[in-house]
């Protein structure tokens, strides 16, 4: 089973310092990044595999196609079961919390900084859900 | 024979010294104690009336006096009328006159010649008490009168076929600037916008063929000057003049309204201050943490901590000047405020 992972955040220091972070676990293997969710939703469209895993690490505040747009962009064509989608925000908005608890694609509602030991715990709970 | 022991201070206007005496002799039989006061001349009555408004309870007036005529009596006992009950003694010659008198507003007329005790002793008591029910039927209307008149709220009745205006109150002609033979010479259209107009025709065409009771509604009104103001409109079909009509209240909240949008914009600016501390205000900050977890926690190269300083550096700065905008967003809002 593969596996891809996607960084989608507007801010080039939170994309550098996240792969940084996930860089020991080869879990996460060669991380994508994209500036938008437009590009992002393009670039999965286009390679969108049934049989791959999707790990997108996700930011809602973004120019061009933010957080929300994206995740109606793709609820065209991918399945929630293997697109596992982890909101990545500096927000601590209530809204935008209960908001992503209704989105079928969402798993987890993420406050940053994301800090070392938050990746361990999050791998582990991706293995669990991929297992199932 | 009856005697009535209640006082009537009677002032008797009769030239002739024996139809005096008769009317006095009449009055004794009836009334225990009958306060007269005897003048010959219309004149002195009216002085009389004039320098004593309140001494009388009735006036029996001759219709021939040799002071004045006929004609110009009528209209003299008319206007005292209004206050105390008039009954005028006449002669059949006069008869007339006399009927056309009652017509104006005199009480009683008794011809001299039928006259009896007790006709003038009832006659006195009638006029009396015809006297005081109108009295209180006018203060009445007076006082319903003025609930419309004097109501600082503007107040108009309208008929529904034309549209005209049948009548406004004072604060309809203060407000709008019409005065009130303007008002009367116009339509409902004449104090609207023009394009208003449509949707007044269709509510009056709605409401007035149901005859909706306690209508609401607002609408945007013109006044004299041309001034364009948003109107809350309250009405209730009424039949005025015998026409079909609606009697309308209408209170300006132009200003209520202009309170009401300045404090939506004012919601509007806090909601974007607020919206700007969750998203913008927090995206250096956590990333502040981030970097300094980085540094801590990461076994790190001398150019990577430089690079680190610099990404640091730089979300500070950032940083700085959103809260900049911050402050200016916040001044704008108390500068709206203070207007």
């Amino acid at each position: 089973m593969s596996i891809q992972t996607m960084i989608v955040d507007d801010d080039p220091i939170f994309a550098m310092m996240f792969k940084k972070i996930i860089a020991r676990e080869s879990f996460f293997n060669s991380p994508k990044e994209f500036g938008n969710g437009l590009l992002a939703s393009e670039h999965l469209k286009s390679t969108y595999d049934p049989s791959t895993s999707y790990i997108i690490f996700l930011d809602i505040n973004m120019p061009v196609m933010n957080g929300w747009e994206f995740l109606a962009a793709i609820s065209e064509f991918a399945y929630p079961k293997n697109t596992l989608v982890f909101i990545v925000t500096s927000s601590i908005n209530q809204a935008d919390l209960v908001r992503s608890k209704e989105n079928e694609y969402v798993i987890k509602f993420l406050t940053k900084p994301i800090l070392s030991n938050t990746i361990i715990e999050l791998k582990k709970s991706i293995k669990e859900r991929l297992a199932d | 024979m009856k005697i009535d022991h209640n006082t009537y201070r009677i002032l008797v206007v009769e030239d002739n010294p024996g139809d005096f005496l008769l009317v006095e002799d009449f009055l004794s039989e009836h009334l225990k104690s009958p306060d007269l006061t005897h003048v010959t001349r219309f004149k002195s009555a009216r002085s009389l009336l004039d320098e004593y408004p309140d001494t009388f309870d009735v006036i029996l007036l001759d219709l021939s006096l040799p002071d004045i005529d006929k004609e110009t009596l009528v209209t003299e006992a008319r206007n005292i009328g209004q206050t105390i009950p008039v009954i005028i003694l006449t002669g059949y010659a006069d008869l007339d006159f006399a009927v056309k008198s009652l017509a104006q507003g005199v009480s009683d007329y008794l011809i001299k010649d039928t006259i009896s005790a007790l006709v003038l002793y009832k006659s006195i008591l009638y006029a009396q008490e015809r006297h005081r029910f109108i009295q209180s039927l006018r203060e009445s209307e007076k006082r319903y009168m003025d609930l419309f008149h004097l109501s600082p709220t503007p107040i108009w009745v309208y008929e529904l076929d034309t549209l005209r205006f049948m009548d406004v109150n004072e604060a309809a002609e203060h407000h709008y600037g019409y005065s009130k033979d303007e008002f009367l010479s116009m339509t409902i259209r004449d104090i609207r916008p023009e394009e208003e107009i449509p949707k007044m025709e269709k509510t009056v065409k709605e409401s007035g063929e149901k005859a909706i009771r306690f209508f609401s509604g607002v609408f945007k009104h013109r006044k004299k000057n041309g001034e364009v103001i948003d109107v809350e409109i309250t009405s209730n079909p009424i039949i005025f003049g015998r026409k079909k009509a609606e009697i309308v209240q209408a209170t300006d909240i132009t200003e209520k309204l202009m309170q009401m949008r300045a404090i939506e914009e004012q919601n509007k600016r806090l909601r974007d201050i607020a919206w700007t501390q969750s998203h913008i205000v927090r995206a250096p900050v956590a990333r502040l943490m981030g970097l300094i977890d980085l540094i801590r926690n990461r076994e790190t190269d001398e150019a990577e901590r430089n690079q680190y300083l610099e990404y640091i550096y730089e979300s500070a700065e950032e940083m700085d000047e959103i809260i900049r905008g911050i402050v200016d967003a916040s001044q704008t809002v108390i500068k709206k405020e203070n207007q």
